[in-house]
């Protein structure tokens, strides 16, 4: 029945090709202006149209025009070219160098179009200013840039992971992916975060292992040196021809190919940079160890107290430290990347080597990064080119250890009156100052370990048949491969260790991914003024995830840790297959020079969903109008566009979700003897297709001759029949439903502003500023259902209908009426623990980023500012340092204070009370559970990048065999401003696959990162 | 042209027919590592496990309410037994709804009657800690997302229903499928689960004295005299060295780093001291203090600002909580102690002294401790005529350690002293208002089924039906 449907879509689409013709053959070669060397690959197209071919391998080519339309010749790296076709039959240009990109941009599967045919936002960036950064995750590469996009660090671990949404969160269910697609040279990659279960059959209070490490999440396997450029697709229209998957957005990368330069360039380029932990919390060095205001001690003379409300502390006489100061290292980081590209008339290459060794600020924490790529292509045949890339990447390291009964928990007790570096016995077991009671974290950081290692290829082999200029036919065939191999290893002798006898956790994620992608397009010149082209595809996908986990807890010999030497072994497997394949068409439609409409429809048949309810379809409309080429515009309007666009977007379920399931029980085998558990979650059987209609809307201004640029969108984007497991009543025998329900609509406004103020000879000050806000509200969840919890720990993240997404609950003081804090008969004010309240929202109000990037001659300075205004965040690790008498806040103590507020009566309060420190701030009725103690504001404003470099001049050493040579010192999050009382607030709680923001703490705090670095070319 | 046109459109159709052929290409949405259906023996032991572990959740908190033992923490305002009510809804009611439908569509009536005996017992721990629960509309997945709660009268008719039908099921003479080592607690033994479903019959029926004392007293010596013989018909899960008992983990394990939660109470610790001048014998099995002399042993008072450090700590020696210790659900020396308590209600003494020395011996034996000095002492042997309520309640109360049966008995004599001397209800910041009588429901409840939920929550310290 399917394959049916999609063969009549196809032969649909492909009649509309019969009997196009052409009318003219424009012939020319294009050059670099420097040395008059052939340019491969240079894109052409018919202004206005989406006809359009490139150069070959000698820089000529040929594309079928009209006499009235103007070609518009671009290419990577030069500055743009039109060219009026007139009479002319032979057409020869020459590129200037520059990196003014304006023109053309990459879309959809690949394709470059001018941009000022888009009937939505695109933004690019270039591969220079993600190696720029320095920064080894690409993700974070990103941060600062992109209007609407809002990116999340995964603190300062080395390898941490960082999460990427684009347009706000749009999902109701909190483990659904809600982040973009990744696309390497057309071919989709894994970008997930694993988080695995890292997490012992007793012992542990963490709510999952998400927040156990900062895990890496996989497109940071990619060497940043590689790219060429990344296209940022933000919305469905944009991503309509991706299917499904791109639901979230897509990020496009290219990678470099190779330039037919004839001889080979060699490309250098090293750095070393060091980091340090960017803010932290204040401590108080008032009082010592010790509770109520005592050392105390067990009847054997062992500490019994591991709070920090002891005695006074005297200058001099009592020992004090700053743990968090002592216990940070400077880390470093180490990355030298080498490519070699180069080509002729019938081949270019491109092939790279890089290496990344990355030792952070938690002592034995690392992750190194090796990579190598060769691509290329091959003129085989005239009309027939075979391309190809081939990536293999090893990573990984040592993953400290976060979240619950970690190196950073540890820390967030660890009292000011002992040294924490003072952490092993001669023995070799753990010395710390409470018994037992708080882990000393530099022995975990030593012995609490996570190492991962994997190994991962990936690549595609592309051939692309171009018999006519009216006619393409592009295939190619992808894969990503990766084995993510990782053990834990924790002794007995620690707090987490202590109730299995210690442990380790083997644990193997494999994934496989591959791709087929076929397509067809097909130009025509309508007659007139109208053009038309038609691309038509068919897409597959195959991915197998599998992930097995072998657990053995009780050494029975100590510092040996392998699976052979424990008592309890525990086994599981578990995985999933998931296939999908496609159909799509695009129709592009322009008239003169100035209206573009693109109308896009797919198919999409999934494995996941029933099979009657597999199939479906989802159109998407866009238009661009340029009105200043339509008409004279008055004067200081240089470029006018209006464009509009409507598209829809399905998206299917994960795997396995329909029906109902047993599988092995929990804490079975039991006593030999196996159990069976009935699934907690049941799957609707009659499950369809989710749906997000986007409609959007921007103006491109461009003024003072393209001096000044205003780039505005607005957007509304439902996500309606949302596939999420809904929580229901236990009583129903199940917790989770999965089925259709539910819908979140964000609104949202994106302003880039471009500018050159100064622009001179030698000197050039340019500006780049965005600025974006996101919106949403959850229009509807189910019948019943009044809220869905995303995480709940004091404060509580849900969302209700009418509230918005990331909205933020927690408990507050008694109040009367007035708002007044109601004070006990105590003399203390209560926490009301009746009912929670909205306080706060976990999601920025708006985020914005400025650069300024100032050149003079070689010289050249760029600043990257960044503004996240709004937005609470609860730092779960505040609250044990706050518990446990060591914040600067919990230095009051021993005075007599009367709390503002009113009495039950309604007079004034008026009762004197003593804040002996540990009763009060230790207490979770009167004190440390109510929201105004926990919630903050998370705003802050940070100088993400600066950066200084320097172009040493080629008469230094007559350019003969160094081509180029550069010399760059940066920063990364040189200043931070912040409200906030602890580290970095940006870091979220759990690891960068989590819907859940609102929470941080208990993560490797950010860093401040200085670079050195050289770049040559031979 | 046209000829091009025509070539390239196959060209295009032929590549794309090998990916877009067959169904079979999309027919991949099995998973391997689960199943849909799966045998009685599968199911058995996950819903024994979760009766046990539902038990020690339980107990972890309303212990705290009979003083059992004392929190760390301090004394609770109100209580939740979130994870309980998951646990007991859908790991253990939930295979067992599964379970018994099978069973009975397999003519296998031992498994149902297994079946309905634990969903009685479940069904039980519910509304003896949230009164008003959903059952008769439970368990209908999706055709029924917001069961009605039922009122506790309804939930013990249910019981006693489940029950009968259960010894009606367990008097089978055939079964088609028989269980054995997948019986964790009996190991397959018919006759035990049928001695436990009499002593059920019995435990749901003295919980109904304050309905009408002389009709459920009766009702209750009726069942007993077919229930539990011996501590042999112990209905408990032991525990191994994988599979460690709860108390061991979770408590014992965790005090070693200091993670302290829960200790032996004041309130049992005093009892156990001063009932005889030599001390119970079983408080040396019941908490590890460190071995210093019986009459310094301080439980943990949770309330009392002022009151002395405790000296008592569950430990990996202590009798419930070593790594093998079972988890006792329904024991003979529970059985026994209701015997006497009816008995002693139906006026006849000499039976219900009997049934009360019967039943400290055997939790004597239970512990393994020789109680020959302590049963024999004047201030236990008693005499039938001078047997009082307080005395079988006060033995009740210390051989159910950790059942969270002792709140139910403290609630039905609303914590009257005369019936537990000395018991002071808590209220230390004032807040409470009275004493607690009831667990509330879990937060999950009010956003998922919110209507039911809304209208069966009462306050903390509102008595049950039961109760009244």
């Amino acid at each position: 029945m399917q394959p049916k449907i999609s063969l009549t879509i196809l032969a649909l689409l492909l009649l509309v090709v019969q009997g196009w013709t052409q009318e003219k053959t424009v012939t020319g070669t294009v050059t670099a202006a420097e040395d008059g060397a052939p340019l491969i690959g240079v894109s052409i197209l018919v202004k206005g149209t989406a006809v359009g071919t490139i150069t070959d391998l000698n820089g000529r080519y040929e594309i079928k025009s009209t006499d009235d339309a103007t070609l518009v010749f671009s290419y990577t790296g030069y500055q743009s070219e039109e060219v009026p076709v007139g009479g002319q039959s032979t057409i020869d240009v020459q590129l200037i160098a520059g990196v003014q990109l304006d023109g053309v941009v990459v879309t959809a599967l690949g394709i470059s179009r001018e941009k000022k045919a888009l009937g939505y936002a695109v933004q690019e960036v270039q591969g220079e200013d993600i190696t720029s950064t320095q920064e080894s995750n690409l993700v974070n590469a990103l941060q600062g840039k992109l209007a609407g996009v809002q990116i999340n660090a995964g603190g300062g671990a080395p390898g941490a992971g960082a999460s990427i949404v684009i347009r706000g969160l749009n999902s109701l269910n909190p483990t659904a992916n809600n982040q973009p697609l990744f696309v390497v040279d057309g071919i989709p990659i894994g970008n997930q975060t694993v988080a695995g279960n890292q997490l012992p059959s007793s012992g542990s209070n963490a709510v999952n292992s998400q927040e156990q490490s900062s895990f890496t999440n996989r497109a940071a396997d990619i060497n940043p040196a590689d790219i060429e450029s990344i296209s940022i697709l933000k919305g469905p229209s944009a991503t309509a021809l991706y299917g499904l998957r791109a639901a979230n957005g897509v990020v496009l990368i290219t990678t470099k190919k190779g330039k037919a330069e004839g001889s080979a360039s060699v490309n250098l380029s090293t750095s070393f940079g060091w980091d340090e932990v960017v803010t932290r919390p204040e401590l108080q060095n008032t009082f010592r160890e010790g509770r109520h205001g005592r050392l105390r001690f067990n009847s054997d003379g062992s500490p019994l107290r591991f709070q920090t409300f002891g005695p006074k502390v005297y200058e001099g006489k009592t020992p004090t430290f700053d743990p968090i100061a002592d216990f940070f290292e400077t880390g470093t980081q180490a990355r030298t990347s080498v490519s070699i590209q180069g080509g002729n008339d019938r081949a270019t290459y491109f092939t790279s080597f890089s290496r990344l060794d990355h030792e952070g600020v938690i002592p034995f924490s690392e992750w190194d990064r090796t990579t190598v790529r060769l691509g290329g292509t091959i003129k085989v045949a005239e009309p027939l080119s075979v391309s190809g890339s081939v990536g293999y990447t090893n990573s990984g390291g040592n993953k400290p250890h976060e979240g619950d009964k970690s190196i950073m928990s540890s820390l967030s007790y660890h009292t000011t009156s002992f040294d924490i570096n003072d952490y092993i016995n001669p023995d070799g077991s753990q010395r710390d100052y409470s018994d037992g009671i708080i882990d000393n974290p530099r022995y975990l950081a030593e012995f609490s370990q996570l190492q991962d290692n994997v190994n991962r290829v990936n690549g595609y082999i592309g051939f692309n048949y171009k018999p006519a200029d009216w006619f393409e036919l592009d295939y190619r065939l992808g894969n990503d491969f990766y084995n993510d191999s990782r053990v834990r290893t924790i002794p007995a002798g620690t707090d987490l260790g202590s109730q299995t006898g210690g442990f380790i956790i083997e644990e193997q994620v494999n994934y496989k991914e591959l791709t087929s992608n076929l397509f067809a397009k097909f130009s025509k010149n309508l007659g007139g003024n109208f053009n038309s082209s038609l691309t038509v595809g068919q897409n597959i996908t195959d991915i197998e995830i599998s992930r097995i986990n072998t657990r053995g807890e009780g050494f029975s010999l100590e510092n040996f840790y392998d699976l052979s030497n424990t008592a309890n072994v525990f086994a599981s497997k578990d995985g999933s297959r998931q296939r999908l394949m496609g159909v799509f068409g695009i129709l592009s439609l322009s008239y003169s020079n100035y209206l573009y409409l693109d109308i896009t429809g797919r198919n999409d048949w999934s494995s996941t969903l029933p099979k009657e309810n597999r199939s479906f379809f989802y159109p998407s409309v866009s238009l661009s109008w340029v009105l200043s080429d339509m008409t004279v515009l008055p004067e200081p309007i240089s470029f006018l566009k209006l464009r509009g666009s409507w598209a829809q977007v399905g998206k299917d379920a994960g795997p396995y979700q329909i029906g109902v399931f047993y599988a092995g029980a929990s804490n079975f085998p039991f006593d030999g003897i196996n159990g069976f558990t009935r699934s907690t979650t049941a799957g609707d059987f009659s499950l369809k297709p989710e749906t997000t209609t986007s409609t959007e809307f921007g103006v491109d201004l461009r003024m003072f001759h393209n001096r000044l640029g205003v780039d505005f969108t607005w957007y509304k984007q439902n996500s309606k029949d949302q596939i999420i497991p809904v929580p229901v009543s236990n009583a129903t025998g199940f917790a989770r439903f999965v089925t259709n329900a539910g819908e979140i609509e964000n609104t949202g406004l994106e302003l880039l502003l471009n500018a050159t103020p100064v622009k001179t000879k030698d000197f050039n000050w340019d500006l780049s500023l965005n600025w974006s806000t996101v919106d949403s509200e959850v229009k509807s969840i189910k019948e019943g259902i009044d809220a869905i919890i995303f995480f709940d720990d004091r404060i509580t993240n849900k969302l209700v209908e009418g509230g918005k997404v990331g909205d933020l609950y927690g408990w507050d003081f008694y109040r009367d009426e007035n708002g007044q804090m109601l004070i006990d008969q105590n003399g203390f004010p209560t926490i009301n623990f009746d009912s929670t309240i909205l306080v706060g929202n976990a999601f920025p109000d708006w985020i914005g980023g400025l650069t300024n990037t100032l050149s003079y001659k070689g010289l050249s300075l760029s600043v990257l500012m960044e503004w996240r205004h709004g937005g609470d965040v609860y730092d779960r690790g505040l609250r044990n340092s706050l518990r446990n008498g060591l914040l600067a806040m919990t230095g009051r103590g021993y005075e007599q204070v009367v709390f503002n507020g009113v009495k039950a009566d309604g007079t004034p309060n008026d009762i004197p009370v003593e804040i002996e420190g540990e009763s009060f701030y230790r207490s979770g009725t009167r004190y440390n559970n109510a929201y105004e103690i926990l919630l903050e504001d998370a705003s802050w404003f940070r100088i993400r990048r600066v950066s200084l470099s320097y172009e040493l001049p080629s008469s230094l050493w007559g350019g003969k065999y160094i081509k180029g040579a550069k010399v760059t010192v940066s920063g990364n999050n040189l200043f931070l401003n912040t409200p906030f009382r602890g580290f970095d607030p940006e870091t979220n709680y759990f690891g960068s696959g989590s819907n859940v923001y609102g929470y941080t703490g208990l993560k490797t705090p950010a860093t401040r990162s200085y670079f050195v670095s050289l770049g040559l070319t031979f | 042209m046209k000829v091009y046109s025509i070539k390239y459109i196959l060209i295009v159709a032929v590549l794309a027919i090998p990916f877009s052929s067959c169904d079979d290409f999309l027919d991949v949405n099995t998973d391997p590592n689960r199943v849909t259906s799966v045998t009685l023996e599968a199911l058995l032991p996950t819903t024994i496990e979760a009766t046990s572990s539902a038990h020690y959740s339980i107990s972890n908190t309303v212990s705290q309410i009979t003083q059992h033992i004392g929190s760390y923490f301090g004394y609770p305002e109100f209580i939740t037994l979130n994870s309980s009510w998951s646990t007991i809804y859908l790991k253990a009611l939930g295979n067992l709804d599964q379970l018994t439908q099978e069973a009975e569509a397999q003519s296998s009536p031992y498994y149902a009657g297994i079946g309905k005996v634990l969903q009685a017992l479940n069904l039980g721990l519910l509304t003896d800690s949230w009164e008003a629960v959903p059952f008769s509309e439970a368990f209908q997945g999706s055709d029924n997302f917001t069961p009605v709660y039922d009122t506790q009268e309804s939930n013990y008719n249910s019981i006693n229903q489940l029950l009968n039908d259960a010894i009606n099921d367990l008097q089978a003479t055939e079964s088609v499928f028989v269980p054995a080592g997948d019986d964790l607690a009996y190991g397959g033994d018919i006759d035990k689960w049928l001695k436990l479903a009499y002593t059920l019959k019995a435990r749901y029926a003295i919980h109904l004295t304050n309905k009408d004392q002389a009709k459920f007293a009766a009702d209750a010596l009726t069942a007993i005299a077919n229930g539990m013989e011996s501590n042999d018909d112990d209905f408990q899960l032991t525990y191994n060295s994988v599979n460690k008992n709860p108390w061991h983990t979770n408590v014992a394990l965790a005090n070693n780093t200091g993670n302290l939660t829960v200790a032996q109470g004041a309130y049992l610790v005093d009892v156990m001291k001063n009932t005889t001048a030599d001390g119970d014998p079983r408080l040396a099995a019941l908490t590890d203090a460190g071995g210093i002399p019986f009459s310094d042993i301080i439980g943990l008072n949770s309330f009392d600002e002022n009151a002395p450090a405790n000296n008592t700590d569950f430990s990996e020696s202590t009798w419930h909580s070593t790594e093998t210790a079972p988890i006792l659900m329904v024991t003979y020396a529970e059985a026994k102690f209701i015997e006497a308590e009816a008995a002693l209600l139906s006026n006849d003494a000499d039976a219900a002294y009997t049934a009360y020395l019967e039943g400290i011996r055997a939790s004597m034996e239970k512990l393994g401790v020789d109680g020959s000095a302590y049963l024999a002492d004047p201030a236990v042997a008693v005499g039938a005529d001078n047997l009082t309520l307080a005395l079988i309640m006060k033995e009740k109360y210390i051989a159910l350690f950790l059942n969270p049966e002792t709140w139910v008995d403290m609630r039905r004599y609303d914590y009257d002293t005369a019936v537990y001397p000395g018991f002071e209800v808590p209220d230390p910041l004032g807040n409470i208002g009275g004493s607690i009588k009831r667990v509330r429901y879990p937060n999950d409840e009010f956003d998922r089924n919110g209507g039911e939920a809304m209208r069966n929550n009462k306050p903390a310290i509102e008595p049950m039906w039961r109760d009244q």
